[in-house]
C-alpha cells in the first residue's frame, strides 16, 4: 500500500469500526455486570443455606409501589432507544425530548427508592439480620448505579443541546445509553430476586 | 488532523514537531499531568519494586524469627502483621502491579502504536494504585498493622481483629482492585483498537496475547476481591451480618468469594511473565517461536480452565466429594496448558541454531527451570489425598513460592535485564546480571527447597515458632541462610543498575537484535514513540526487514505502508477488526491534572470510610464526583481534543 492510499484511506475521520469508547463501556459493563451475578450469587448462596427467608420475623417486601416504580424504569429504557434511534436520523428536537424523559423516570424511580430506604427501617436494617444486610446492600448497589447512570444522562442531556450529537457522530449519547439499559437489565435481575423471592418462599 | 507528507518535510522538522507536541510540560506540572505510557510504566516499575523490597524486608524478618527454634525476633502478634502485610504487599502491591509496569510501558511499543487508548485512565490507574499502597501502609503509622492474615479468613477477621488493623486491610485491597480494573479495560481497548496496521491477532507479539488474557481475567475475578473485602468492611464497620453465622451468614462465603479471585490470580500473575519470556526467548535463540499458535492456545486455555478450580483450596473445609472431585481433576487440567507452553519452550531452545547466554537470557531460563518444581508440586496438592496431608504446611508455603518466584520475580529480572536498556537508553552490565542472577537463583533453591521437606514432616505454616527437637532445626536455619542469600542477589542486581547508569553505555536502538516493534524505536524512546507508525506484515517486523529498521531512529525513511502523522495534537493510527485494517486517526487526550485529583478524592472516600466518618466520606464522594465532571467537561464544551 502506498502512501498516498493510506493517506487517503486516513482522511476518513471515522472508521468503519467500534470506537474506543464503545470497548472501554463493553468491558465496563462486563467487569460490573459480574460485579453484580456475584452479588447475587451471595444473596442465593445464604438463602440457599438458610432456614426460612425471610429471615426472623421479617414480612416479605410491599410489592405494590416498587412494581410501579419497575415499570417506570423499563419504560425508561425504552425512551432511551428512542433518543437513540432520533438522533441517528437527525431529529435533535425528538432527541431532547426523549432523553428529558428518560432522566424523567430514572428520577422518579429514584425518589422511590430513597423513600423506601427512609420508609423500611421501622421494620428492620440491615444489622437485623443477613436478610436484612442483603436487602440494603444489594438495593443500594442498584441505586448507586442508577443515580450514576442519571448524572451520565444529564451530562449527555447538556450535550444535546449543545448540539455536539449529529447523525453521523453521537457515540456519547450511544454508550450512556448502554449503561442505562445495564443498570435496567440488573433491575431484571435483582426486582424478582429481592421482591417476588421473599413472597414465594415465605410460610 | 493533518499527514504530512514524508516527501516534503524533512525528517528533522518532522522529529521537532512530534517532540513538541507529545511533550510533556517541564518540572513539576509535568509530573502531575503526565499521560504519557512511558512514564505511567516507570512510575509503576519503580513504585512496585519499592514495594517487593518492602515485601522482602518483611519475609526476611519473619525468617529469620524461624532460624532457630524458639527465636524471640518477632513475637507473635508482630509475627502475624508481618505475615499478613507480606503476603498482602507481594500480592496486591507488588506481583499485580509488575505486570501493569511492563504492560504499560512495552505494549503500546510492541503494537506500534502512540500510547495506550485511555491515556488519562492510565495515569488514574498508577495515581489509585500509588494512593492504595500508601493508605495500607500508613497502617504502620497508626499502630494498626492489619493482623488477619493476607487470606483474611473470618471470622478472625471479624470477630477477633480489634481496631482499624483490618479495615485498614479490607478498604486497602479495594482500592487497588480499582486500580487493576482500570487498567485491565484501557489493555484491552489498546489492544483490539490500537495495533499497528497489518498486526492481525495471529500477527501479535505473545506478550500482547497474555496481557490480553489477563484482563481479561482481572474483569471476571477481580470484581469478587472488590466484594468480598466491602462485604467484610461492611460486617466490621456497618454492622451487617455477611460473614457471621449467628445472624444467618456463613464464613465459607469468605472463601468462596475469596478464592473465585484467589485462584486466577495466580495465573494473572504468572501469565504475562511467560509472555515476558516468549519474547525474551526467541530474540536469544535468533529463531521464531516453535508453535507460536500452541503458545496462544495455552495462553487462552489457562485463562478459561482457571475459573474452574478455586475449590481446590478448600478440599479441607470438609466439601462434598462429588464436588471435591470435580474440582481436583479440573485443577489437574490446568496443569496441560501450562506444560504446553513448556514445550513450545523446550522446542524454541532445542531448535535453535545458537544460543547466546546473555544475563537475561540466563534469568529467563532460571525461570522456567525453576517453575517446573512448582509446578510437580502444584499437581501433587491438586490430587485430595494428599491435600489432606500437605495442607496449611510449609509444603504449600514451598509450594507457592516456587510458583510466584519462578513465574513471577525471576522473569522480572529476565525482563529488567532485556528491556532496560530500551527504557534508559544505556546497557547494564552482564557480568553483574549473572552474578545477580546465580546468587538470587541459588537462593532461591536454598531458600525454598528444603520447606518441602519441613511440610512433609509436618511443620505447619502460618506458625511463629517451634520447640527443639522435633528435626526441623536445620532446614529450617538453611532457609532462612537461603533467604539472605536471595536478597543478596536482588541487591546485586539493584547495585548493577546503579553502576550501569554511571556508565551509561549507549544501548541504540536495537542491542539485542530482537525482531518485534518495540525495538524499532531510539533508546530512550522518544514521547512520541514512532515517527512513522509502520506496517506489519509478520510476526518479526524487524527481522523481515534485515535489521533495517521500521522507523529508523534519524530520519524518516518513506517505507512502504508507513504512515506519519504530525499535529499540534496526539494523534495515533485506530485499526479496525481482528485483522487490524486501517480505520482512521484517532485524537488522543494530553495531560492532564484530573487523574491525580480523581485518586486523591478517592483517597478521601476510603479514609472517611476507615475512620468511620460520614463527613469525610460524604466530602470524598462528591470530590470525587467534582473531579470526574470537571475531566469530562472538555467534551461538553468541545475545548478537548
Ligand atoms: C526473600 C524471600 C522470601 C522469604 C524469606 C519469604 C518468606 C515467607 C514466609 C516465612 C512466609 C510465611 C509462611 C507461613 O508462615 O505460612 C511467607 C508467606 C508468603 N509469601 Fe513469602 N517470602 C519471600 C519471598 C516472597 C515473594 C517474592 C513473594 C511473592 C512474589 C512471596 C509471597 C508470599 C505470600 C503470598 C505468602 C503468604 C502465604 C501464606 O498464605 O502463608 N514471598 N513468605
Ligand atoms: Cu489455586
Amino acid at each position: 500500500m502506498s502512501a498516498g492510499a493510506i493517506r487517503a484511506h486516513v482522511d476518513v475521520p471515522t472508521g468503519t469500526g467500534r470506537t474506543t469508547a464503545w470497548w472501554g463501556m463493553v468491558m465496563t459493563i462486563l467487569t460490573e455486570g459480574t460485579l453484580f451475578a456475584m452479588l447475587l450469587f451471595v444473596y442465593f448462596y445464604l438463602f440457599s443455606r438458610a432456614p426460612e427467608w425471610p429471615l426472623g420475623d421479617i414480612e416479605p417486601p410491599e410489592l405494590l409501589v416498587v412494581s410501579v416504580r419497575t415499570a417506570l424504569l423499563f419504560a425508561s429504557s425504552l425512551t432511551m432507544s428512542v433518543t437513540d434511534r432520533a438522533i441517528r436520523r437527525g431529529r435533535t428536537g425528538l432527541a431532547t425530548t426523549f432523553l428529558a424523559g428518560t432522566i424523567m423516570l430514572g428520577a422518579v424511580f429514584l425518589v422511590g427508592h430513597v423513600e423506601e430506604m427512609l420508609r423500611m427501617p421501622e421494620e428492620f436494617t440491615w444489622a437485623t439480620n443477613v436478610y436484612g444486610s442483603l436487602f440494603y446492600v444489594v438495593v443500594n448497589f442498584h441505586g448507586a448505579h442508577l443515580l450514576i447512570g442519571l448524572v451520565m444522562l444529564a451530562f449527555a442531556l447538556v450535550a444535546l443541546r449543545r448540539g455536539r450529537y449529529t447523525p453521523e457522530r453521537h457515540e456519547g449519547l450511544k454508550i450512556v445509553g448502554m449503561y442505562w439499559h445495564f443498570v435496567d437489565v440488573v433491575w431484571v435481575f435483582v426486582f424478582p430476586t429481592l421482591y417476588l423471592l421473599p413472597h414465594v418462599t415465605a410460610p | 488532523m493533518s499527514i504530512l507528507d514524508p516527501t516534503a518535510d524533512s525528517p528533522q522538522q518532522v522529529r521537532q514537531r512530534l517532540t513538541e507536541t507529545w511533550s510533556d510540560p517541564y518540572g513539576t506540572p509535568g509530573f502531575f499531568s503526565t499521560v504519557d505510557h512511558k512514564r505511567v510504566g516507570h512510575r509503576y516499575l519503580v513504585t512496585s519494586f519499592v514495594f517487593f523490597l518492602l515485601g522482602g524486608v518483611e519475609a526476611l524478618l519473619m525468617r529469620t524469627q524461624l532460624a532457630t527454634p524458639d527465636a524471640a525476633v518477632l513475637n507473635p502478634d508482630l509475627y502475624n502483621r508481618m505475615l499478613t502485610m507480606h503476603g498482602t504487599t507481594m500480592f496486591f502491591l507488588f506481583l499485580g502491579t509488575i505486570i501493569a509496569a511492563w504492560g504499560n510501558y512495552i505494549i503500546p511499543l510492541a503494537i506500534g502504536a502512540r500510547d495506550m487508548a485511555y491515556p488519562r485512565m492510565n495515569a488514574l490507574s498508577y495515581w489509585v494504585f500509588l494512593f492504595a499502597g500508601i493508605f495500607l501502609y500508613a497502617s504502620f503509622f497508626v499502630g494498626a498493622i492489619p493482623d488477619g492474615g493476607w487470606f483474611a479468613y473470618v471470622p478472625l477477621t471479624t470477630d477477633y481483629s480489634a481496631g482499624l488493623a483490618m479495615d485498614f486491610w479490607a478498604l486497602g485491597v479495594v482500592f487497588v482492585g480499582i486500580s487493576s480494573t482500570v487498567g485491565a479495560i484501557n489493555f484491552i481497548v489498546t489492544v483490539f483498537k490500537m495495533r499497528a496496521p497489518g498486526m492481525t491477532m495471529s500477527r501479535l507479539p505473545l506478550v500482547v496475547w497474555s496481557t490480553l488474557t489477563t484482563s481479561f481475567m482481572i474483569l471476571l475475578s477481580f470484581p469478587a476481591i472488590t466484594l468480598a473485602p466491602l462485604l467484610m468492611a461492611f460486617d466490621r464497620i456497618v454492622g451487617t451480618h455477611f460473614f457471621d453465622a449467628a445472624l444467618g451468614g456463613d464464613p465459607l462465603l469468605w472463601q468462596h468469594l475469596f478464592w473465585f479471585w484467589g485462584h486466577p490470580i495466580v495465573y494473572v500473575v504468572f501469565l504475562p511473565p511467560i509472555g515476558w519470556l516468549y519474547m525474551i526467548i526467541p530474540t536469544f535463540t535468533g529463531r521464531p517461536i516453535a508453535g507460536y499458535n500452541w503458545a496462544v492456545a495455552a495462553t487462552v486455555a489457562t485463562g478459561f480452565i482457571s475459573f474452574g478450580v478455586w475449590v481446590h483450596h478448600m478440599f479441607a473445609t470438609g466439601l462434598p466429594d462429588v464436588t471435591a472431585s470435580f474440582f481436583s481433576v479440573a485443577s489437574l487440567g490446568v496443569s496441560f496448558p501450562t506444560a504446553v507452553a513448556f514445550f513450545v519452550f523446550t522446542a524454541t531452545l532445542w531448535t535453535a541454531r545458537r544460543i547466546r547466554w546473555t544475563a537475561a537470557m540466563l534469568w529467563a531460563v532460571g525461570a522456567l527451570v525453576s517453575f517446573v518444581i512448582g509446578g510437580i508440586s502444584g499437581v501433587m496438592v491438586a490430587i485430595m489425598p494428599f491435600d489432606w496431608q500437605a495442607h496449611d504446611t510449609y509444603f504449600v508455603v514451598a509450594h507457592l513460592h516456587y510458583v510466584l518466584v519462578a513465574g513471577n520475580v525471576l522473569p522480572m529480572f529476565a525482563a529488567f535485564h532485556y528491556w532496560l536498556p530500551k527504557v534508559t537508553g544505556w546497557m547494564l552490565d552482564e557480568r553483574l546480571g549473572k552474578t545477580s542472577f546465580w546468587v538470587t537463583t541459588i537462593g532461591l533453591h536454598v531458600l525454598f527447597f528444603p520447606q518441602h521437606w519441613l511440610g512433609l514432616v509436618g511443620m505447619p505454616r502460618r506458625v511463629y515458632t517451634y520447640p527443639a527437637g522435633l528435626g526441623w532445626d536445620v532446614a529450617n536455619l538453611a532457609s532462612t541462610v537461603g533467604g539472605y542469600m536471595f536478597a543478596a542477589g536482588v541487591l546485586i542486581a539493584m547495585g548493577n543498575f546503579f553502576v550501569s547508569w554511571r556508565r551509561r553505555a549507549p544501548a541504540g536502538s536495537n542491542p539485542w537484535g530482537a525482531g518485534t516493534l518495540e525495538w524499532a524505536t531510539t533508546s530512550p524512546v522518544a514521547p512520541y514513540n514512532f515517527a512513522q507508525i509502520p506496517e506489519v506484515h509478520d510476526r518479526y517486523p524487524l527481522w523481515t526487514l534485515d535489521g533495517d529498521v521500521v522507523d529508523d531512529p534519524v530520519g524518516i525513511a518513506p517505507q512502504p505502508g508507513g504512515v506519519v502523522l504530525a499535529d499540534e495534537h496526539h494523534e495515533t493510527l485506530e485499526t479496525v477488526g481482528l485483522d487490524a485494517r486501517l480505520g482512521g486517526v484517532l485524537a488522543m487526550p494530553g495531560p492532564s491534572y484530573w487523574p491525580f485529583w480523581t485518586a486523591a478524592a478517592t483517597f478521601l472516600c476510603f479514609f472517611g470510610f476507615l475512620i468511620q466518618n460520614p463527613i469525610t466520606l460524604t466530602l470524598g464522594l462528591v470530590a470525587v464526583a467534582a473531579t470526574l465532571i470537571g475531566w469530562h467537561h472538555g467534551h461538553l464544551t468541545g475545548g478537548e481534543h
